[in-house]
């Protein structure tokens, strides 16, 4: 399925709607991500920024709506079985396993290679610790030791050790100085760059919109605006919001 | 004084080898523990299976030792499938945080019965595939099987906790026990891994259970009093803490036969006594993990 | 505004207690089998020590699996009371109640702070203890246990007949039932069950957890205890066989099975168990895997009990409908004022909070003045919500002063004394007592205004009951005030989100705060909600309330706002008027993260 910018529609959600228990996160939401770009989705804290992407993850209960992949309906699937479809989430957080090494942080993020491909796992491994050296320096240390700009590489790291095409990030500016989140922005713009496809979650909105090709502005679990990153940013309700006026 | 000494030596040995199997049990609550932050109330019943049905397969149907333990082990293990199944997942999803106490504590009674009902009620002597007759360390007496005890049951231990740190499969199931989410994220099937947690957990009960029954007796009711302590064993070092746990089964086996040299009547409360003492000064037992809740 | 609330009692009640009196008073007449008297007399005595147990399990959340040994020490001391000491039943009695009581408060301790599997062992060993040692000491008859233990006398000389003493445990365990139903539906209730709700929020509001954890279960003991009596008095006989582990997992399954935290749960579940044996008889060997068996069904079809799962259903909420309409008291709203605004209310001094080796407050200044809004605002992670947490006392400040009023300096206290002070919180992540309902909600915030006692809930004396009036009035108009009070009498758990906060705020409210500190009030509100949060928290002002506010939203922010902090990583990098802050050159690098962005800010 085609689109206006030309490019092909990746991940398609339809009347989405998440709940907790009795508290609906999400009321119904529509949103479509392309292949090769950066989609953001901005908004307050319990807009339902990070309910979507643990729905697309299939780690949050999905009440109503589809979301498809590639064509095919993933709502029925089971979380493991979305990352070896080529989905991988980057949680909000970083949520690494932080009682274990950082080499077996990626080996882990490994998992669906292993253990038939060592081979390809042991080399996933050398790209990433060339991506981000310090990770080389730190292998053997327990993840749980490291700063919170090197958690965050981690994260991205093991996140894309199962080669993902689809790659979702929760917050990834989280709690990080501003020298280390320009670092961030720089990793994300060239992951897209070399052909992958994001969904980005960011509470801070200026970060999100400048990295964005497109945005999604969802207010109480619905889709409020939506454009590309540039004009939400020059609309005054957004800068109200969440720019500081 | 003499005497004495020789008295102490040997309730040293039978502590440290009733503990190594308390230590073993143990080792079973933690790894459904981590996993799931549940654990099988009624897993002194899988340790009495073990031995009744080890019992049946050495001495009604003749068969080896090895292969008896093999399919003691295989049965309580496929057991524990079948637990997760019928008391564990219905109940995961309950709120109330009390439900898989008493499912699994439900499991125990029936089985209780099942045992009764085939092996009746009465204690029944296992022999010893290592003989009846003692051995002398120094002036001390020791029954062989205690020594193979220790070794089987610590060497088991060693073995899942290596199992645990070096294996991918082990990993996966340390990386489900620390944080489900990202276990799921990376590709992890969380449920296999807590199937896996059950059948293993509760093939070590049935383990145990058939190293232990050439000591004690076997009988339908020997699985609750094991069952409780290697639960206070798990306790006393944290439920999250491996190394406690080993330390704990050790110290409350030993502690318990020391005792029981002094004055019979103090080595059934001790345990009990001690555990509590534990808990007063740490709530999270002596080595347990922090508990931090974000508000 | 005028509201039907169900009210604290009701004429209902009585005539369902007296029908209950008489029932029971005729069953033993009509039915004049030894056996059959004797098993009622024993579901009697189950029954109340069940009933203790839930007060613990169900109110309170506190597992226990232990139940059994506070049932023998009842059970134990009044037979050795009767036996050694020649007491009649009518001191022993009493006395095996007592000590059972004294126990369980020594329970208690080791209790307070030992959580789920923890808490179990504990219980788990304190039962197996009372076990072995009954069954190992002389001086409690070693296994052969006591014997000769004397029925109850009338004060004829006679010894009671098998039905007098079921009438006796009868009596009992209805006077049981009715003062647990007053407990329940007062304050020990709501206090109990807002423990178990949210032990956290219920500190904020000024409950000292660890008073009524102990209440808890010195409370459940004391039913343990009279269970245990009766028990012993019933065959002339007891001994360790009875008091062992499987006895505490029966009660406990009897109290869930038949709906913890319920009412009639205890009743429905104790009888049920407790019959099965002799319904079952016959089929004496099966016997256990039914009882397993109806165990497992129950818990994993059932979860919440048999009369639990029957509150879901439509029809029994028409029969429970409320009866009492009740007006509201807007005098809830007269705050106390202060004589002099602008003086400072609270300030901090080099305030600082290490976890193990993160900073996530350091060095940080701040004074807030009577009378204003102060808002402050930051990056997640910047430490907003840990410095709500250190002046509340949830976390122990590393370094650094807090000072109240001016003069006094707050000395580590539990957050329930900080509460005391006027110092109140709502939660980033809303924590209400869910199980509640709305209004019960802001009931549990009046509780350090409450007055009447524990006896006087009991035994629903008059000054209680309008105590309970005039505060649900009061918690009326405070909903009112929050525009929430047509919710009032539905769970908590059932409202949204944005409904949720402001049940929050009312009950913070309730609390008569000096100083209120709302924690991202704004959080998943649209903009209508918003707009009415904006007025709310100019009302509270207006009421003489000051408040500081954590936000994100930055428009709401510095629309109420008279003065604003900012914090980053753990530090206070701006402080002063909305226009002042908003220009801000560091305050705009830490939101917009980057120097480069600059430019992006001055776009029009």
């Amino acid at each position: 399925m085609l689109s206006l910018t030309g490019l092909q529609s990746m991940l398609s959600i339809e009347g989405l709607k998440v709940s907790y228990g009795h508290v609906e996160a999400l009321k119904g939401i529509d949103l479509e991500v392309r292949q090769g770009n950066i989609t953001a989705i901005i908004g307050s804290n319990g807009a339902g920024k990070t309910s979507t992407l643990m729905a697309i993850s299939r780690l949050a209960p999905i009440t109503a709506g589809d979301i498809r992949f590639e064509g095919q309906s993933i709502t029925r699937c089971r979380p493991h079985d979305i990352t070896r479809l080529g989905i991988t989430q980057i949680l909000e957080g970083r949520q690494l396993f932080a009682d274990q090494t950082v080499e077996d942080n990626l080996l882990l993020g490994g998992y669906t290679h292993l253990p038939r491909h060592r081979s390809r796992v042991a080399a996933l491994m050398e790209r990433e610790m060339a991506r981000f050296p310090i990770l080389r320096e730190r292998r053997a240390q327990l993840a749980g030791t490291l700063s919170g700009g090197e958690q965050q590489m981690l994260a991205i790291s093991r996140g894309l050790m199962s080669e993902p095409r689809l790659i979702l990030m929760d917050e990834p500016s989280m709690g990080l100085a501003p020298l280390i989140v320009k670092e961030i922005v720089s990793t994300i713009r060239a992951l897209r760059d070399e052909g992958a496809t994001i969904v980005l979650v960011e509470q801070m909105a200026a970060v999100a919109l400048r990295l964005a090709d497109y945005a999604y502005v969802l207010e109480n679990g619905r889709v409020k605006l939506s454009g590309t990153g540039r004009d939400l940013a020059r609309t005054p309700e957004v800068r109200r919001a969440y720019l500081g006026g | 004084m003499n005497s004495l000494l020789v008295k102490l030596w040997q309730a040293l040995v039978s502590g440290l080898s009733i503990g190594s199997i308390y230590a073993l049990i143990a080792e079973g609550y933690y790894i459904t523990f981590i996993t799931t932050g549940t654990l099988n109330f009624g897993q002194g019943e899988f340790l009495m299976v073990g031995a009744l049905f080890g019992l049946t397969c050495y001495v009604s149907f003749g068969l080896p030792y090895a292969v008896a333990v093999f399919a003691a082990v295989l049965l309580t293990g496929a057991m524990g499938f079948g637990l997760e199944r019928v008391a564990i997942r219905p109940v995961m999803r309950h709120a109330l945080s009390l439900s898989w106490v008493l499912s699994t504590v439900a499991v125990s009674i029936i089985l209780k019965n099942a045992a009764v009902q085939l092996w009746g009620p009465e204690q029944v002597k296992f022999p010893s595939p290592f003989g009846e007759s003692v051995v002398m360390i120094g002036s001390a007496g020791i029954f062989p099987q205690e020594l193979f005890i220790i070794i089987a049951a610590l060497g088991t231990v060693f073995a899942v906790q290596l199992l645990l740190r070096r294996s991918l499969f082990g990993k996966a199931l340390i990386a489900v026990a620390f944080n489900r989410n990202a276990a799921a994220v990376v590709g992890i099937n969380v449920r296999r891994v807590v199937v896996f947690a059950f059948v293993l957990s509760s093939a070590l009960a049935g383990l145990g259970g058939i190293l232990i029954a050439p000591i004690t007796f076997a009988w339908a009711y020997m699985g609750t009093t094991p069952g409780i302590k290697a639960f206070a064993a798990a306790i006393f070092g944290g439920l999250d803490n491996p190394i406690g746990i080993l330390i704990g089964g050790l110290v409350i086996g030993v502690l318990e036969q020391l005792f029981g040299v002094v004055n019979s009547n103090l080595k059934e409360g001790i345990t009990f006594f001690f555990i509590l003492i534990v808990l007063a000064i740490r709530p999270t037992g002596l080595m347990g993990g922090r508990e931090i809740t974000k508000v | 505004m005028q509201l039907p609330i169900f009210a604290y009692s009701g004429p209902k009640h009585w005539v369902l207690f007296v029908l209950a009196a008489l029932m029971l008073a005729l069953l033993p007449i009509f039915f004049n089998d030894p056996f059959f008297i004797l098993v009622m007399q024993s579901l009697g005595y189950l029954f109340i020590a069940t009933l203790g147990l839930d007060i613990l399990v169900g109110w309170t959340g506190q597992i226990s699996l232990g139940h059994a040994g506070l049932f023998a020490i009842g059970a134990y001391t009044s037979a050795l009371a009767s036996t050694r000491l020649g007491f009649p039943f009518w001191v022993s009695a009493p006395f095996g109640v007592v000590i059972a009581g004294l126990f369980g408060s020594a329970l208690a301790i080791p209790s307070l702070r030992a959580r789920g599997p923890y808490l179990a062992m504990v219980t788990i060993a304190f039962g197996f203890m009372v076990e072995v040692t009954s069954n190992r000491w002389s001086f409690t008859g070693g296994p052969m246990g006591i014997m000769s233990i004397p029925a109850p006398t009338l004060p004829d000389g006679n010894e009671m007949t098998p039905i007098q003493y079921f009438w006796l445990i009868a009596g009992v365990a209805l006077l049981c039932q009715l003062f647990a139903a007053n407990m329940f539906r007062a304050r020990l209730g709501r206090t109990l069950l807002a423990l178990q709700g949210s032990e956290i929020a219920a500190q904020s509001l000024g409950i000292n957890v660890y008073r009524y954890k102990v209440l808890a279960f010195v409370i459940s003991s004391v039913y343990a205890g009279i269970g245990g009596v009766f028990f012993a008095h019933q065959n002339g006989f007891i001994n360790s066989d009875t008091f062992v582990f499987s006895l505490s997992v029966s009660f406990l399954t009897s109290a869930l099975m038949g709906g913890s935290g319920t009412l009639f749960g205890p009743l429905v579940g104790s009888v049920i168990l407790n019959l099965i044996p002799t319904v079952f008889a016959g089929l004496q060997e099966y016997q256990l895997y039914i009882y397993g068996g109806i165990i497992l069904v129950t818990i994993v079809f059932l979860p919440k009990g048999i009369v639990g799962s029957l509150r879901q259903i439509p029809l029994f909420h028409a029969w429970r409908r409320p009866h009492a309409t009740i007006a509201s008291d807007p005098s809830v709203l007269d705050f106390p004022s202060s004589t002099v605004n602008e003086e400072p209310l609270l300030a901090v001094h080099g305030l600082a909070k290490n976890f193990g080796g993160v900073r996530a407050l350091s060095g940080v200044d701040m004074t807030i003045t009577r009378g204003s809004v102060h808002g402050l605002i930051g990056p997640n992670g910047s430490g907003k919500s840990t410095f709500i947490n250190v002046v509340t006392g949830v976390f122990r400040p590393s370094a650094g002063k807090i000072t109240l009023f001016g003069n006094k300096e707050l000395r580590p206290l539990g957050p329930h004394h900080i509460a005391a002070y006027g110092i109140i919180r709502t939660f980033q992540n809303v924590r209400l007592f869910g199980e509640l309902s709305v209004i019960d909600n802001v009931m549990v915030g009046f509780h350090l205004q409450l007055k009447c006692g524990f006896f006087a809930h009991l035994l629903q004396t008059p000054a209680a009951v309008v105590e309970e009036v005039t505060f649900r009035r009061k918690a009326l108009a405070l909903l009112e005030f929050l525009s929430i009070a047509e919710r009032a009498n539905e769970q908590a758990k059932n409202l949204s989100y944005g409904q949720q906060r402001r049940v929050e705020i009312a009950r913070a409210l309730a609390v008569r705060p000096q100083l209120l500190m709302l924690d991202e009030p704004a959080a998943g509100l649209n903009p209508t909600e918003l707009h009415h949060l904006a007025r709310i928290i100019s009302d509270i002002k207006a009421a003489g309330v000051t408040l500081l506010v954590i936000e994100h939203h930055m428009e709401l922010i510095m629309g109420i706002s008279d003065v604003i902090s900012v914090f980053d990583f753990g530090q206070k990098i701006a402080e002063g008027s909305s226009v002042a802050v908003r220009q801000n050159d560091k305050v705009i690098e830490a939101y917009l993260g980057v120097a480069e962005s600059h430019g992006a800010a001055v776009d029009a």
